[in-house]
């Protein structure tokens, strides 16, 4: 989280869009629910929101709420939908960070409208596209350590 | 579950506790503590990647202005070093013509030489400098007589050379006067390309290797005292025949002509 945290801080300037850059811990949250299950997934969103609402410097009560929300909405999902696919893990980081923005932008409402659309727009595309990436190593550590009954 | 839902709103209240002052609150600070120096790391290394693709792309531009910066200097090389050549053989012309004769002369550049392996017997020259070139003028090379003008338009000039057979100067042997005529080679077949041959000597000549010869100054065509060359050999024309032919070795390097002088004649 912390390795993730960093990465989304120091996103070079050259690879922006339309001046955004993804939201790397919201990605990994929703990956480590989809991969552990609802609680783990609840816990990395908290971590996600802590560092996310530091590093934004405000909107902490906003951005951890949404985030767990992720954490906790991915790891539900990971009973119901066939979690191997990477195609899977694409969609669910898509409609994760989807609807955690959509949520922080009620709580915390952007000065402008269309400059947010288009954020909106590039965030949710690179969790389309750095999802399965993610999701491999997560994987791949989840497997190390045999997985917990679901609460 | 609950423990994490609990720690986020004990942290959201604390953190609203610190809302518009300056510093931020413990937890935010904790975070940031955490991740700062990984983030510097990062940052620093992140610049890498672009300065090399840059890199990449400005050398290969690099090396093609490269190559053409020097094909440029070749050229200039080349240019300097034709240049500095005009510049010797003009110094050495200017220190073989005496002061008197370079103001009733004008020096004239070779402009257009014939190709291929015969012996020129035209050349094309150009003045230099103020001046005119007149028909009938006399063409040398340092002290070394060439040939004279045959058409000129003032400033540019043919010139027929003394190698063309059918050019006759009459010339003298410098030694003992004796007169004869002078000519291009006719013998190319025996004697070093740019000869020239001197004949119909007066009965009785005595002319021998490296005998000076001279132009006579008769018939007008060219004045008395030139320097056409030095005897290399003398012969007979065919072993029936008693008459000599003196093969000439020119003063003037017909092979190698840059910079001549023009000298005024009145013929």
């Amino acid at each position: 989280m912390v390795v993730a945290a960093a990465l989304q801080e120091a996103w070079p300037q050259y690879a922006f869009i339309w001046d955004t850059k993804p939201e790397l811990l919201l990605v990994l949250a929703a990956n480590i629910g989809l991969a552990r299950g609802a609680a783990q997934g609840l816990a990395a969103g908290f971590f996600a929101g802590l560092f996310s609402a530091s590093l934004a410097g405000s909107g902490m009560g906003s951005y951890l709420l949404t985030r767990m929300l992720a954490g906790y909405v991915a790891g539900v999902l990971r009973r119901r939908l066939f979690t191997e696919r990477l195609r899977v893990a694409a969609f669910v980081c898509a409609g994760t960070t989807l609807t955690a923005e959509v949520l922080r932008m009620i709580m915390a409402p952007p000065l402008d409208a269309l400059q947010w659309v288009r954020s909106l727009s590039v965030v949710v595309l690179f969790s389309f596209v750095l999802g399965p990436l993610v999701y491999f190593p997560v994987r791949a550590i989840a497997r190390q350590w045999p997985h917990r009954a679901e609460e | 579950m609950v423990a994490f839902v609990a720690l986020a709103i004990i942290v959201t209240i604390w953190d609203y506790g610190y809302r518009g002052a300056e510093d931020p609150s413990p937890p935010s600070r904790l975070a940031r503590a955490v991740v700062a120096p990984l983030a510097g790391r990062l940052s620093a290394s992140g610049r890498v990647v672009p300065d090399y693709a840059l890199s990449f792309w400005d050398a290969r531009a690099l090396a093609r202005e490269n190559q053409r910066l020097q094909e440029q200097v070749d050229d200039l090389q080349a240019q300097l070093q034709a240049q500095v050549k005009d510049y010797l053989e003009r110094q050495q012309l200017e220190k073989d013509v005496p002061l008197e004769q370079r103001a009733s002369s004008l020096i004239a550049r070779v402009i257009v030489w014939p190709s291929g392996n015969n012996p020129a017997k035209r050349i094309k020259i150009a003045a230099v400098g103020p001046g005119l070139i007149y028909k009938s003028d006399v063409v040398l090379q340092g002290t070394g007589l060439l040939g004279r003008v045959d058409e000129t338009d003032g400033r540019t000039a043919d010139v027929a050379l003394l190698t063309d057979e059918k050019q006759y100067v009459s010339a003298l042997i410098q030694r003992t006067s004796h007169f004869g005529i002078v000519c291009g080679d006719r013998q190319r077949l025996d004697t070093p390309y740019g000869r020239l041959e001197m004949r119909d000597f007066v009965p009785g000549a005595d002319v021998r290797v490296n005998d000076t010869i001279v132009s006579s100054g008769d018939g007008g065509v060219y004045p008395a005292g030139l320097i056409i060359g030095e005897v290399e050999a003398v012969r007979h024309t065919s072993p029936s025949d008693p008459s000599l032919i003196a093969i000439i070795r020119p003063r003037a390097d017909f092979r190698h002509l840059a910079f001549v002088r023009v000298a005024r004649h009145r013929g």
